[in-house]
């Protein structure tokens, strides 16, 4: 074989596999299921901890949960409805996928988690906007 | 990681992610949506926690959800490779951190239930 036919492989970050472009739809799937996930266990120990408040008194955890539900917590509720719907919708596709169930149709399975989770969240906006607005 | 454990706490995983997707569903519908326009206060969450269903619910939720999350934490931990003395203590830091969370939870539980 001669020196000219030795394909050239290619190089840079952009060739990776790791590269952002180059990653396949379980891969993001997985990736979005840990940074929910951890950010459900960062809100499961506040949540305790708020919950918790009680111990100080029914006033305290009153107080608390006072702050909790002023517009500025209201909006992040959202973000905490997105990271649920999605993490939750995401297991159960892990578990059909465990007992053999989609996985040709795994793509399309991963976009119903992505626009099932969009909808839950929309709806949560229009539930929360008119508190927003009348506070 | 000795595999037969290994194979048990996935296993456990699996069924407290189906435990959560039941148990967090009523836990939501209960605190938001059975009473969309009342806030939520001291003395409405007492009188829901006298019912047996519900203790079971919040109690049930509470050790649920720290397991399932913490060994996933652990699971996210270990998979940058730790191995021998740094596998154990994560695995002791992980079981620490969750009886001292699900001691503190179900004490800051307890005023609801003396309440009522």
């Amino acid at each position: 074989m001669s020196v000219d036919k030795v394909q050239r492989v290619p190089r840079g970050w952009r060739n990776t596999p790791v590269h952002p472009a180059n990653l396949h739809v379980g891969t993001w799937a997985w990736i979005l299921h840990r940074i929910t996930g951890l950010a459900l266990v960062g809100y499961l120990l506040l949540h305790i901890c708020v919950i918790s408040s009680a111990l100080y008194g029914s006033g305290s955890f009153d107080v608390v949960l006072g702050v909790l539900q002023t517009p500025f917590f209201l909006v992040l509720d959202l973000g905490l409805l997105a990271a649920v719907l999605y993490h939750g919708l995401n297991g159960v596709r892990i578990l059909l996928f465990d007992i053999g169930v989609g996985v040709r149709r795994q793509k399309e399975i991963f976009a119903a988690t992505i626009v099932l989770s969009a909808a839950g969240v929309l709806w949560g906006f229009l539930r929360v906007l008119p508190e927003i607005i009348s506070r | 990681m000795n595999r037969d454990r290994s194979i048990w706490l996935w296993i456990v995983q699996r069924l407290t992610a189906v435990g959560l997707i039941v148990i967090l569903a009523t836990h939501l519908w209960v605190t938001h949506f059975a009473e969309p326009e009342s806030m939520i206060v001291f003395g409405a969450v007492a009188s829901r926690l006298r019912t047996t269903l519900f203790m079971v619910v919040d109690y049930g939720l509470l050790g649920f959800a720290l397991f399932h999350g913490l060994n996933g934490v652990r699971n996210v931990l270990l998979d940058w490779g730790l191995g021998g003395w740094a596998e154990r203590l994560t695995t002791w830091a992980i079981v620490a951190l969750g009886v001292a969370a699900f001691v503190y939870g179900a004490f800051g539980l307890y005023p609801f239930i003396a309440a009522a």
